[in-house]
Formats: C-alpha cells, structure tokens, sequence
C-alpha cells in the first residue's frame, strides 16, 4: 500500500520528448490496464496534459512502481528507456502526497496560478474511475487533491493577477471600463497576436469587433471569424471614434496612428475614454497618445511591466499556499497512516476488550454473592472465548489482506463498521460527501 | 438611565465604530484583505444605527429636531456621509473609496464630539417646523457631496495611475490634504479664538471683530493644519503611487459614475435648502435675502455645481474634469459651513447670537 508517482513536465524535459510521451484516452487505458496486470500493483490514474505526464501509482511494497511504470511508460511512448530515464522524477509516499497537491495548486505549472489544471485533474480522475483502475486510496488522494486545488484558488490570491500579455491588457482594460460587455473593439492588424487578446475580450463579454488590416482580404477572414466587421486600412480614422478599446500589431516601421487623430477621435466621441494596447514592436501608436484627454495607451514594456509586478505578487501568494498544502499533506498522512492493519487490530481488540468487561461487571453485580470464585472465573473465561474466537478469522484475514491488492478496503470497512476512530471525524465526513 | 446620559453613550459608540472602521477600510486598501473589508463594513454599519437611535433620543430629549447647535448639526453631517456611503458601496464597487470618506465621517463626527452640548431649547428664531426641513436638507445634499468628492478623487488618482504619471499622484495626494489640513486648521483656529462681538439689532446677526491675537490663532491653526495635512499627503501620496495601485481601485467608469450621481441627486436637494432657508428667512426675518456670508457662499457653491452639471449635460465634460470639480465642490462645501464662523456669529454658526 505505497503511493508513489512517476513524472515527467516542463521543468524535467525538452517539448520535443513530452510531446512523446503524452497521453491520450486510448493511451492512458493501456498503460493502466498495462500496470495492473503486475501483482504488486493495484491502482494506477495517469494525468497528460501539455506541460506534464504523470503515472501515479499504488503499489503493495516500496519499491515496486519506478520501474514497472518507466518500462510502461517507454513501451507505450515508443522511446529509449535511457532517454526517459534522465528527464523524469519519482516521488514516493508523502512527497509524493505533497506533489500532487502541488500540481492541483499550479504551484508546478508553467504559468504559477493558472486555472486548467484543476479540470485537467478531475478529467484524468474520472476516466480512470471510469476504467476501474482506482481503489480507496487514489479515490481519496484525488479527490482530496481537488479540495486542496480549491482551498490554495479560495484561501490565496495566486490566480487573481493576469500574468499573459493579453490578460493582463484586459486587466487594464477593465480598470477603464469596469465591464466589457457591449463594448467596441477595434483591431488593427489580423495577426496572431491581435486574435489571442480578442479571444481574450470575447470571454469577457465583448462582441462587437471592427477589423482592419493592411491585406484587406485577411481583414475580411478574421471580421468572419469573430463576426466582427472589415474597413478598409485607409479608412481606419473614420472608425476610430466607435471604438472603446483598440488593439495594434501591424508589422509596420513607422506610427500608423499618430497623437492628432487621436485627438479628433476622443473630441467625436464626447470624450468617452479609449483604451489603446499596442502590442506591435516597433510601435503602431505614437507614445503622446497616452497625453490625450481619456486616452490610455499601453504599450509592450509596460504590459510587460504590469506582468512583471503581478509575477512578483503571485509568488508571494504561491507561499502562503505552501503553507496551505504542507497542512493537508499532514492531514492526508493521518489518514493514511489510519490504513494500516497492526492499529486497526489493536484497536478492534481494545474495543471488544472494553465491551466484555462492561457486561461482565454488569453480569456479576446481578449473580448471586455466594457464587463460588471457580464459577466466576468460569464465567470470564467463557466471555473471553467468545471474543477471541468471534475476532479470530477478522484478524487472520486482515493481516493476510494487508499484503493483498486492494487490502485496505477491508481495514478501511472494518474502521467503519466497528467505528473504530483512527480519522477524524470532519475529514470522513468530507469524504462521505464526496462520494455522492 | 436618563435619555441624554444613553445619547451621549450611543453617540461615542459611532464614533469609536467609525475610527476603527477607517482602519479597516484604510488596511483594506493595502492589502485588499476581504475580511477587513467585511468587518469595516459591518462596524460601519453598527456605527451608522447607534448614531441614528442617539440623533432621535436628542430629538426626543431636546423636543426638536436635532438641529440646533454645532454638534448636533455636525452629527447630521456625519451621519449622512456614512449612509450614502453605506447606499453607494451597496450599488457600486467602490469600498477602496472608503478608505478616505470613512475617514471624513470619521473626523466631522468627532469634531461634533469636541462641540458636545446637552440638548437645550431653541432659541425664539429657530422655533420653527423650517428648522428640520431646511436643515436635513441640505445636510443630506452635503453627505451626497462629500461622497462625490471621494469618488472623484480617487477618479483623479485612478487615471493619473492608469496614464502611468505616478508624479501627479503624489502631487494630487499633496494638494488635497494641504487644502483640507488648511481650511480644518482655519475652521480650529478660529473657535480657539475670542472675537468681540457686534449685534445688528434688526437680524440678531453678530458680527465678530478680530485682535491681532485672534488672527494670531486663526492664522497659527491654519498652518499648522497645512503642515499636518502636507505630512499625511506625502506618506498617502508615496505609497498610493506605484504601478500595482490601480488594481485595488474601482474602475474610472465606476468612480465617473458614482461621483456624477452623488451631484445629481444632491443639486436639486442643495437647492431646495436653499429655497425653504430663503422662505424661512423672509418668515423670521421679513426678508427672503440679506447676503450674509453663509447665504453668499451657499449661492456660491450653488452656482459651482449647478456649473458641474451645465459642463457635463450640455458640453460633453466628463472624466478629470468633473472629478476635479467634484473635488473642488466640498472644499465649496466645506467654506460654506464651517468658513462662515470666521465672520459671522448667530443662526447659522450655531452659537447662541449675543
């Protein structure tokens, strides 16, 4: 009953590998199936995403896991054992409890505080559900591992500071206009990078698109694509007043929108603010825009700047979730440490101990005084008999199971059926729900 | 327990809420920290009704509205900061403007502590159903006016922010704690001081004649409120102008819009106190107007924002502009009921006149 994970992510290997040894639905099936038909080894959820592969694992003694998952892993990835070898790591018991929270957090994620992460774990968590290849503990680790992504998004502020280019224009954005919806965007430039922020400003509400480009055919594209609207290049001055929000990236030398055209703008729109991003390099807006009565221009170095800062803030957030997962990989390990048989015995026995002694006492004080010494022993002998004999085969066939795959089902039921109170009460409370 | 001695209590109670309140508002905005937020809200709250229950137990102890003298005058103002403040945070994101109007109510209600009276009757002149009316009127226009004036500083804050002017951040925090410090240390200086007083017998108005030591005080208070005033603006200033400011500040949208409305509302309101003032006048008095100082500067500060409106309906101001005249309007405001002390003694300084 040992957890253990083998990984490889962003940190550990180039791109080229981990695309390789990235997972798919089918692949992921094999590799469980894959695993599970090894003795020692009974419960496997792998997780693939962009940035990390990961195998975790339950295996029935230290030591077994490393191996068996590397070889799988190679197998199924078609590539060198060596190769594979240098660029993964394998956390065992609780660390590897602390990785997994860690993952769950974004703490381990390329971008510190990003949000998928915590679908990506729930959607590798059900498929292997879905397979059957989880027991108890990969049930609770991962749906623990939830709650701690939950807790970290909850109790820090890790996600709240944009630190992309085009989150952190919309960041901006907003402290301008407070909300998005409704609001005009023009484009200058259908490039890649003008699409990426108006993706962005489309989840924030924003569907009116004006689009306009050198090429006007590809204007034209990108109007259809965000059902957006194409003018021409050179009549951009014309459409400048609709907009509230502009975004630039042209591949041009020189300024294509420069302080007086601004200025006439802003005086056709009744001084209603406008928001300029420039993202292009060189630059598309001249600098004295940002003069302009309501104007605002951002350009790259100082959304750059801004990124830079709330960078800063969210690794000072990122400590305090440490803190936050070093407190449930403690109250993970409680439980886990709840598992094993030897206290689970000993705590069956204490109780039946307990139980025998309170009706014997009551017994007595009923029986007749002159009962002779032989007798009462006689009677404490049958009552311990019966004990002993009741929890004779429940004990032989704990202790077999325990090396067992899957062994822990019976120590975790026979915590429940007898009440016997290894965890706390609360966090089996958390995971009854759960379990609905 | 006597009605006065529970006033008294209840009305302290306010006060201490409100200074803690300020703290948490003050530390939610460095450290946008939800529970302070929670908590300054919630006190703020209790705040506002343990001052609401002292203002009636005055009306009830006193036998008229609790208008009479400065401290219940000044009561009223505070009491009205806090409630549209409380009105516009539940409409508006603007809690990190709380971090300067809590403050403001903060200080107009403990100055109307420093000028505790025990309830009194009302002198012949202001034995008059006006009295409420006129007063609670335009007390409730100058709440509206101070929340205006909040949101349209942090308006002017915001955007310097956004325009990445840091420079002009700080220079803003300067020049509006100067002119605050000066004009409260004016307003102090001058109730240090002891002015011969001179009665017009017709409108029971005193006007006051100063001695050099007089204007010794007035003049030392000033500075001295520049001084203090300059000091807070520059630690304020400093640590508001930095990139990260602008995120926990409402957006310029909100702040326009929230400053914009507080005038709104509270132009028609000035004005009808101007109104009923005038017909109470012409029934105490047998005249509608008499340009003392108090009714030039209410005209004053009438045609100001009447101008803030005109500006912003008819020729398409909006943003900075506003939001400096906005900001400029409660120094208006401020002239208007405190300023009017330096020279004038009687109905509207709230002493007793003779």
């Amino acid at each position: 009953m040992h957890l253990a994970v083998l990984g490889i992510n962003h940190k550990t290997a180039p791109v080229e590998l981990r695309e390789k040894v990235s997972l798919n639905e089918d692949r992921c099936g094999t590799l469980s199936r894959h695993l599970l038909d090894d003795e020692g080894i009974s419960e496997v959820v792998p997780l693939s995403t962009c940035n990390r592969t990961e195998v975790y694992i339950v295996a029935s003694r230290p030591g077994i896991g490393r191996r068996e998952a590397m070889n799988a892993l190679a197998k199924i990835a078609t590539v060198e054992l060596r190769e594979l070898e240098e660029c993964t790591y394998f956390h065992e018991g609780e660390s590897a409890v602390s990785h997994i929270y860690r993952v769950a957090g974004s703490l381990d994620s390329l971008v510190v505080g990003e949000a998928q992460i915590m679908g990506q774990i729930k959607a590798a968590y059900h498929a292997a559900h879905e397979r059957e290849s989880t027991s108890v503990l990969l049930n609770r680790l991962f749906r623990h591992a939830l709650e701690v992504g939950k807790r970290v998004r909850t109790e820090t502020r890790i996600g709240e500071n944009p630190v992309s280019v085009s989150s952190v224009a919309v960041e901006m954005a907003r402290k301008v206009f407070d909300d998005l919806e409704g609001r005009t965007v023009m484009l200058i430039g259908a490039g890649k990078m003008t699409d990426l922020t108006a993706t962005h400003l489309i989840s924030h509400g924003v569907t009116s698109f004006i689009i306009t480009n050198r090429t006007y055919s590809r204007a034209e594209e990108m109007a259809e694509k965000l059902n957006g609207r194409a003018v021409r290049f050179e009549d951009l001055n014309d459409y400048l007043p609709l907009a509230d929000i502009v975004i630039s990236s042209t591949g041009a030398p020189h300024y294509v929108l420069r302080k007086g055209e601004v200025e006439r703008a802003i005086r056709q729109r009744h001084n209603r603010p406008t928001f300029f991003i420039d993202i292009a390099v060189p630059r598309d807006i001249d600098p004295g825009v940002n003069d302009v009565y309501n104007a605002f221009l951002y350009d790259i170095d100082d959304l750059n700047e801004v990124a830079g800062t709330n960078a800063a803030q969210r690794e000072k957030e990122a400590r305090k979730a440490e803190e936050i997962i070093a407190e449930e990989v403690g109250n993970f390990a409680h439980w886990l440490s709840s598992l094993d048989v030897v206290p689970t015995i000993a705590a069956l026995r204490d109780m039946a101990e307990k139980i025998k002694q309170g009706e014997l006492e009551k017994a007595m004080s009923k029986l007749d005084s002159d009962l002779s010494e032989k007798d009462r022993n006689r009677i404490e002998a049958l009552a311990s008999g019966i004990v002993n004999k009741m929890l004779h085969e429940p004990t032989v066939e704990l202790k077999r199971a325990a090396n067992e795959r899957g062994g822990y089902l019976y120590v975790e039921s026979m915590r429940r059926l007898f009440k016997l109170n290894g965890t706390k009460r609360k966090e089996r409370r958390k995971s009854d729900d759960l379990e609905d | 327990m006597d009605l006065v001695k529970v006033e008294e209590i209840l009305f302290t109670a306010a006060v201490i809420t409100y200074l803690v309140s300020s703290g948490l508002y003050i530390w939610y905005l460095i450290s946008r920290s939800q529970l302070a937020l929670k908590i300054g809200t919630m006190l703020l709250v209790l705040g506002l009704a343990s001052q609401t229950i002292a203002l009636i137990l005055r009306w009830v102890s006193s036998g008229h509205a609790p208008m009479a003298n400065l401290y219940e005058s000044l009561s009223l103002f505070g009491w009205g900061i806090v409630l549209f403040f409380l009105i516009a945070q539940r409409f508006y994101p603007v809690q990190a403007a709380g971090a300067l109007v809590v403050p403001t109510a903060f200080l107009i209600s403990s100055i109307a502590g420093v000028f505790y009276k025990g309830p009194e009757p009302l002198v012949p002149a202001l034995q008059s159903y006006w009295l409420w009316i006129h007063v609670t009127i335009a007390m409730l226009s100058y709440g509206l006016f101070a929340l205006s004036f909040g949101a349209g500083f942090f308006y002017i804050i915001q955007e310097y922010l956004l325009k990445k002017n840091y420079k002009n951040v700080l220079y803003t925090f300067l020049i509006l704690f100067s002119v605050l410090g000066l004009v409260l240390g004016f307003w102090a200086g001058s109730w240090w001081a002891e002015p011969a007083k001179i009665m017009d017998p017709v409108t029971q108005t005193v006007s006051k004649e100063y001695s050099s030591s007089d204007f010794l005080k007035i003049f030392g208070g000033g500075i001295a409120g520049l001084l203090i005033g300059t000091v807070l603006g520059f630690a304020a200033g400093k640590g508001a102008s930095k990139p990260g400011f602008a995120k926990r500040l409402p957006s310029l949208d909100v702040l326009d819009e929230v400053s914009y409305r507080g005038i709104a509302f509270g132009f028609p309101l000035l004005t009808i106190g101007i109104i009923t003032g005038a017909v109470w006048a012409d029934q105490a008095w047998g005249r509608w107007w008499g340009w003392d100082p108090k009714e030039t500067w209410s005209l004053i500060t009438w045609l100001f924002y009447g101008a803030y409106l005109h500006t912003r309906l008819t020729m398409g101001w909006r943003g900075r502009h506003s939001a400096i005249l906005a900001v400029i309007g409660l120094v208006m405001v401020l002239i208007t009921y405190l300023g009017v002390n330096l020279f004038l003694s009687g109905l509207h300084s709230y002493t007793p006149a003779g």
